[in-house]
């Protein structure tokens, strides 16, 4: 049996086994080191298994998620985020689907810190989920908004994938991160418009609430000074140089600790269970991110990715067919493997055969982030659905896969946009 | 990987032989290991098929050479010094020892491996070794003195820590993806590393100097299992060894001429200046590193290593291939 | 929101249902170990926030502490490992239920117990294996890049940690194929 029949054997048994509701982080991690033990030997695969597990569970550069998951668990537990979303209720409550809004723009804000898609979701999602729940929004709108809204983690600068792809096709990081701005921003006001189209059609998915008062509106401002100065802590610190992005993680939740206390709203229950619901959610997701990593080795050794890099390489077709056959290739990559495991992978085999078609460099690193950061919320290996089950066991994992698959509708059109208008990107 | 088909391979049937390296395809060591491939395969008329695992998809700098023993690949590329305290010796030629460039540091390195050969690394067949250039001050101000060093914040990466405290400045620990920003929001002041890193992560856009005082280098050795060695035809392994030291002296000068290219291009495009110390100023700065070795030196010895031999070898081997 | 730990099981209430005979001693271990295990990874969560934080404050005031990154790991790996058993008894792994919720009471807990006993299989096997891996870098005599400290003992730490969450997958095997009826 050849390697690649290995490969595709072990797509089916990993498929099998999540339908049949082995957690989907166990799934990875079985059935790629049985892939391992069969295309390579049981000792490789211990060596690769037990390497990974200790190199990944003491990695530096994956501690911020916690962190961020813990400066969300402790200004929601204190019940600092609140009053943010009561003041936002008065302010745009009054239109359908204005929280779930709400929550995108803070996104959007967020990821202007953050590099990371899950630790955005994560973040997000810890503050606004019981929030939109008390405002009787749908669940698959709000889980929705936060998995797509944690995905401009990555596209908004700074983004992880952005740098890895700067690394990778030698490119100026900072030129990929300016140029990822307008992406960014266009992608946001096309979430917007996904979610007021939806409720506009289906008004029960956002219900509108009663029009306050100026006077209300401006009484709830005050509620918003604390996570506002938070907030301003945070950014202003990471662009005073005081922290580094990894570093803004600590600090957000050290000073989210700091202003609860002085506001009188942390004890010590509140803040052993904000360090247990940390420990849930960051486990869990930190389980996935280390266990598509050995699904990954297991996918490499048989040189899958490399053969379906080398075929599409080789099509005798129209430059633009190649591109979509590629942009085509990576959104399954995404949804099947690890993200920056497969771009690792594929970027030296695709970028040369893309640049040889004629395109901009800098517009293609662009378009592969936005290609890439979709594959975080398409079935069936979701990253920040899934930090988003995790912080909202109740709903269902296809209810949020549902919910942000509206919009990958906003993602399309971002995609279609760019190929058709590429000077959106290049003009800078 | 080690997947045993070499051994029972058939005279008609390629050798699949499978090589992983933790960094990108696009750093140099990464294009040695292209060479590598291209030049087996070529030497053996297509007898040995080699597949390339650059990028850190199969082993990482962690668990290389573990991998190999386990045979996750058939051969690994890493840096010894990535993992402390097992390879003893490597860490006396690692340290600032004058080495003009990488072609010099790769052949001394090379034939220091083959001479005393790392006990960590006796169950395995060493199929090449080389090191970078020596590692360069690259800062956003001029260091022409001991005394502009001092207090600055330079990003370092492990076995840099010492030399650079002993020189007074403060060394901080990032990972590399750090770097840029780290660089603009004014965490670091500047780097210490191989110079390309000017041009391939465009650091030449904040940082403006380089200071012309060379420290420390990185070694890499690449092994292969020692099973999948001994499974090999003699004519194969031939092969192999005769590339050993032709591979040094390419890579050192593949890699002096990515520096090269890196300098000219930053101060064209960005008007890197470097900065030559005074003779007087260089005594000072040979003087506070030169203990660092003496004392490696020292405590290799009282371990029961040949570290007086290895690195009396270390400088007879520079002077010879520096005369070259 | 009137109680903010809605989004945790309260994890005694859940050891009185089911405790007697063997199986009632046996979950009651379970709880007791992965709640104290969960414990030190909340106490090394607080302290990687602290270290990060005095680092930074440091560097800016005086001067960094050079050992940071890998502090900071090693505490995540405590974190991490220990939580493992943890987030299974907060039933904390996501899974996709889609298919098997329309299937019969009794298949679906035929299929449940499989996986569970599949996964606190692998998972034994981890924890043993991490253990030899521990031992092959204590005796290759590696120690940390920059504070150059043999770190071998943490990874018995982890091994621990994945003993912790095979245990707690075993009880909930048991659980399964003994049956929770009574329970409820
Ligand atoms: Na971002
Ligand atoms: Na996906």
């Amino acid at each position: 049996m050849s390697d690649i029949t290995i490969a595709l054997i072990g797509l089916l048994v990993l498929f099998f086994l999540m339908i049949l509701r082995m957690p989907i982080s166990f799934s990875m991690f079985i059935v790629g080191f049985a892939g391992l033990l069969t295309v390579a030997s049981p000792k490789a695969a211990f060596s690769v298994l037990t390497g990974d597990l200790w190199n990944q569970f003491s990695s530096y550069t994956m501690s911020v998620i916690p962190l961020y998951i813990l400066m969300g668990e402790i200004i929601f537990r204190t019940g600092v985020t609140e009053s943010l979303f009561k003041a936002a209720y008065k302010w745009v409550g009054h239109l359908r689907g204005g929280m779930a809004a709400t929550v995108v723009l803070a996104s959007a804000g967020f990821a202007a810190i953050c590099g990371s898609n899950s630790a955005t979701a994560a973040a997000m999602g810890t503050m606004a989920l019981p929030e939109l729940k008390k405002y009787k929004y749908d669940e698959k709108l709000s889980t929705g908004s936060v998995a797509a809204g944690g995905t401009l983690g990555i596209i908004i600068p700074p983004s992880t994938v952005l740098l890895v792809i700067a690394l990778q096709t030698e490119q100026s990081v900072k030129q990929l991160f300016v140029a990822s701005v307008i992406p960014g921003i266009l992608l946001t006001l096309l979430f917007l418009l996904t979610i007021f189209f939806l409720c506009m059609k289906y008004p029960e998915m956002g219900p509108a609430g009663p029009v306050s008062t100026f006077k209300e509106k401006m009484v709830s401002i005050k509620g918003v000074f604390p996570t506002l100065l938070l907030f301003i802590f945070v950014i202003g610190g990471l662009y005073k140089g005081w922290f580094t992005p990894t570093e803004s993680g600590a600090f957000g939740a050290f000073g989210a600790m700091v202003i609860s206390l002085a506001m009188g709203k942390l004890n010590f229950s509140k803040l052993s269970a904000s360090l247990f619901g940390t420990l849930k959610s960051s486990t869990m997701v930190l389980t996935l991110v280390i266990s598509a990593m050995v699904f990954s080795r297991f996918l490499t050794i048989t040189r899958l990715p490399y053969e379906v890099a080398d075929w599409t390489a080789a099509l005798h077709v129209p430059s633009l067919i190649i591109l979509l056959a590629i942009l085509g290739i990576y959104i399954l990559g995404g949804a099947l493997m690890d993200a920056l495991g497969f771009l690792i992978i594929s970027i030296p085999i695709f970028y040369p055969t893309v640049m040889a078609l004629g395109y901009d460099p800098v517009w293609f690193a662009v378009l592969l982030c936005i290609v890439t950061s979709a594959g975080a919320i398409t079935p069936p290996v979701g990253v920040t659905v899934f930090v988003v089950k995790g912080l909202a066991p109740e709903t269902p994992v296809m209810s949020i896969f549902k919910g942000a698959g509206y919009f990958l509708v906003a993602y399309a059109v971002l995609i279609a946009l760019l190929i058709v208008f590429p000077g959106t990107i290049t003009f800078m | 990987g080690g997947r045993s088909e070499s051994g029972k391979a058939e005279s008609d049937k390629p050798i699949k032989l499978t090589y992983a390296f933790f960094a990108p395809a696009n750093t140099f060591p990464a294009k040695q290991m292209e060479k590598w491939k291209e030049e087996v395969e070529k030497r053996t008329n297509g007898k040995v098929q080699v597949e390339l695992f650059p990028g850190g998809t199969l082993l990482t700098d962690k668990n290389m050479y573990d991998g190999v023993r386990d045979g996750v690949a058939d051969i690994g590329l890493s840096c010894p010094t990535y993992e402390p305290g097992r390879f003893g010796l490597i860490g006396i030629s690692d340290l600032p020892s004058g080495f003009p460039n990488s072609k010099v540091s790769s052949q001394v390195f090379y034939d220091l491996v083959r001479e005393f050969p790392p006990d960590a690394l006796k169950d395995y067949k060493i199929i090449a070794a080389f090191a970078t250039e020596p590692a360069h001050l690259m800062t956003k101000k001029p260091v022409k003195s001991l005394d502009d060093l001092k207090g600055m914040q330079i990003r370092i990466s492990g076995a840099l820590t010492p030399v650079l405290r002993d020189l007074g400045a403060t060394p901080v620990g990032m990972g590399m993806a750090e770097v840029p920003e780290a660089l603009q929001t004014g965490i670091i002041d500047g780097l210490v590393s191989s110079r390309e890193v000017l041009k391939d992560l465009k650091l030449a856009e904040s940082l403006k100097y380089t200071t012309d005082y060379p420290l420390t280098v990185t070694s890499f050795i690449a092994v292969m299992n020692k099973d999948v060695w001994e499974s090999l035809p003699p004519d194969v392994q031939k092969v192999i060894d005769e590339l050993g030291p032709e591979m040094a002296r390419w890579t050192g000068e593949y890699h002096d001429n990515h520096v090269q290219e890196a300098l000219k291009w930053s101060a064209r495009e960005y008007g890197l200046q470097v900065v030559t110390l005074s003779e007087e100023e260089k005594a000072k700065w040979d003087a506070k590193l030169k203990p660092l070795q003496d004392k490696l030196v020292k405590d290799l010895k009282a371990k029961g290593l040949p570290a007086e031999e290895y690195r009396n070898r270390l400088y007879e081997l520079k002077d010879k291939y520096s005369r070259k | 929101m009137a109680n903010p730990d809605e989004r945790l099981i309260p994890l005694e209430s859940k050891t009185k249902l089911t405790k007697r005979g063997l199986l009632g001693y046996l979950d009651l271990i379970n709880v007791y170990i992965n709640k104290s295990l969960a414990w030190i990874a909340g106490i090394s969560l607080l302290l990687m926030v602290f270290v990060v934080v005095a680092n930074a404050v440091s560097r800016e005031v005086y001067k960094p502490f050079i050992g940071t990154t890998e502090l900071v790991g090693w505490l995540a790996a405590i974190a991490l490992a220990f939580g493992l058993g943890f987030t299974q008894l907060q039933q904390g792994y996501v899974e996709i239920d889609a298919l098997v919720e329309h299937f019969s009471p009794l298949l679906q807990r035929i299929i449940k117990s499989i996986m569970l006993f599949l996964s606190a299989c692998f998972f034994f096997m981890v924890s043993w294996k991490m253990v030899s891996y521990a031992i092959n870098v204590a005796e290759n005599g590696n120690v940390s890049e920059t504070m150059k400290i043999p770190f071998y003992p943490l990874i018995y730490l982890v091994a621990l940690g994945f003993t912790g969450l095979t245990l707690a997958l075993f009880v909930d095997f048991v659980k399964e194929v003994v049956g929770r009826a009574g329970d409820e």
